[in-house]
């Protein structure tokens, strides 16, 4: 019985590092799709425009400015 | 890129654009059904300690709008865009193991809102027992525990049977919290008149206006803040940020305010309440409204805590230790041990020290909002990638070192020592600044200042996929896997 150069006797199955191996399990195909589809661009959904920001320090800085002050002369 | 790892967000994979379908009006339902429960008056109550009916009103209004900034910029963008919830949000700057600590936050503040909620059923049923001369009045703390642990015991036993069982029931509690608010309005305005209200004085005022003022703005600040855990969770299933603002804002703001006014004004009209539902109802309403009133209160807050359960038994099975080797049942009983804890060992120093509990909320998440916001806006320009928030091993962008970023725990250690700085949250003493600045909005400030001048070394060693080309990967991988 011969050996391989890495002392390996013939026909055994290949060492594979351990670090390979784990990169080496495959998802499921369906869990695979779903998250190609779920990281794709289009799967993103819509931000804030320019005009959102300007509500939102409104709604939630200048007003709440004022109530502050109404409630220093109350 | 590197490959997904099953339990790394909620279910391990992000959600499709096709799963987001919640409309404006659904987030609107959903928020206010989740924020409206008995605890809005017990904060309400904490208010009435230092400015009365019109001062603490509006302090009260701006208070959850200010928190509402915060809460807002830091989740509704990133989780709308990407359908991400609060805590595999964190992983962005905390790191694909640092995350553990937004984890544990959330476990531990949600056990802390659930032993308040049940609590307040122990002291209810107390009270319902007391009144039908079945106990006397000075029966102890063993009926209120007892009541307690009964309720608990509900609690695990529909909580053990998963997302259906929990679904609906908080609509018809957050309808019944209102409508219980209306009613208690009706009945204080009948007791002591509109004038009477107004004119009520607030029971231990520090003779430093500012102080009171700032004090009252400040809790409802902590309370909004304090919805960090929640807020991802929810507004990721609406596929757009522009449909999630007002509903964030009307949905969780708004409510929480009205019925945390009603405990301010009924802390007035009975200081001895401190806001506290089980001792005012029977003193504003009569024997029977009170019986009715505390009944409804035990039902509603075993309702409110089988939601949180669930979420904290969510939370939990996020760790893929706990999802491998504990059966769900299993994980519902260790969400509720904190609890049962903190309600059977410190049921009255918890509720004494609630203002405390609120400011730790505001502690802590402050600082990750601030955080969160320099971050997303600042440093990635709205741009995360989704395959590494979600993956494991070394290449991973989101890994910085052995999967913690410094930056990120440096500066919520900022905050937070800003925080103490201004405010000791435990005696509620504070610096002079306190009164013109709160506590909260310097340590999100601070703790974003400094996350952005640490990140400057991360960034300089190349970790953390800020720089323009890992940015450029990160959509263009994206795209390949499409």
């Amino acid at each position: 019985m011969s050996a391989s150069a890495a002392g390996r006797p013939l026909g055994s199955p290949p060492v594979v590092p351990r670090s390979r191996r784990r990169e080496a399990v495959e998802l499921p195909a369906d869990v695979a799709e779903r998250f190609r589809a779920a990281t794709s661009p289009e799967n993103e959904g819509e931000s804030f425009a320019r005009n959102d920001y300007l509500v939102l320090l409104a709604a939630c800085l200048v007003v709440p400015a004022l109530f502050i002050a109404l409630a220093w002369l109350a | 890129m590197s490959a997904p790892k099953a339990g790394g967000g909620s279910d391990g994979v992000p959600l499709l654009l096709s799963e987001r379908r919640w409309t404006g009006l659904d987030l609107l339902a959903s928020s206010a059904s989740t924020s409206v429960a008995t605890w809005c008056f017990i904060i309400g109550g904490t208010v009435s300690y230092y400015l009365g009916a019109v001062a603490g009103s509006f302090a009260m209004m701006a208070g959850v709008l200010i928190g509402m900034l915060f809460i807002i910029l830091a989740l509704v963008p990133a989780s709308t865009k990407y359908g991400l919830d609060s805590t595999s949000a964190s992983k962005a700057f905390l790191g694909t193991r640092g995350w553990g600590f937004s984890a544990v936050l959330l476990f531990v503040s949600l056990a802390g809102w659930n032993a308040l909620l049940l609590i307040v059923l122990g002291r209810a049923a107390d009270a319902i027992l007391v009144a039908a001369g079945v106990v006397p009045k000075d029966s102890g703390a063993w009926v209120a525990t007892l009541a307690m642990l009964l309720g608990a015991l509900v609690v695990w036993s529909i909580a053990r049977k998963g997302p259906d069982a929990v679904r609906d029931s908080q609509k018809w509690i957050a309808a019944g919290v209102l409508l219980l608010s209306g009613v208690v309005m009706a009945l204080l305005v009948q007791k002591v008149g509109v004038s009477g209200l107004l004119d009520a004085k607030p029971s231990a005022p520090s003779p430093d206006k500012a102080f009171n003022v700032m004090t009252g703005v400040e809790l409802l600040i902590a309370s909004a803040v304090g919805w960090w855990p929640y807020v991802g969770g929810m507004v990721r299933l609406v596929p757009s940020a522009r449909r999630a603002l007002w509903p964030s804002i009307l949905g969780l703001g708004v409510p929480v305010a009205m019925v945390s006014l009603i405990g301010l004004y009924a802390g007035l009209v009975v200081p001895a309440s401190g806001g506290d539902p089980t001792v005012f109802l029977t003193e504003v309403g009569g024997l029977l409204f009170g019986v009715i009133g505390l009944s409804f209160i035990i039902l509603a807050n075993i309702g409110s805590t089988v939601v949180g359960v669930y979420a904290m038994t969510v939370s939990l099975r996020n760790v893929p230790a706990v999802a491998r080797r504990t059966s769900w049942n299993t994980t519902t009983i260790l969400s509720l041990l904190p609890v049962v804890f903190v309600m059977v060992f410190l049921a009255d120093e918890f509720f004494e020290n609630f203002p405390s509990f609120l400011a730790m909320c505001a502690l802590i998440f402050g600082p990750i909002c601030g955080v969160q916001i320099v971050d997303y806006f600042i440093l990635r320009r709205q741009q995360l990638d989704l395959t590494d928030l979600y993956g494991a091993g070394s290449d991973n962008k989101y890994n910085f070192w052995a999967g913690f970023n410094p930056a990120g725990f440096v500066a919520i250690a900022a905050g937070v020592a800003a925080y103490l700085a201004l405010l000791n949250p435990l005696t509620y003493e504070s610096h002079a600044f306190y009164s013109y600045t709160s506590a909260t909005v310097p340590s999100v400030l601070v703790a974003g200042a400094v996350y952005w001048l640490a990140s400057q070394a991360v960034i300089a060693r190349g970790k953390g996929g800020y720089s323009r080309a890992a940015r450029t990967r990160a959509r263009s991988s994206a795209s390949s896997m499409g």
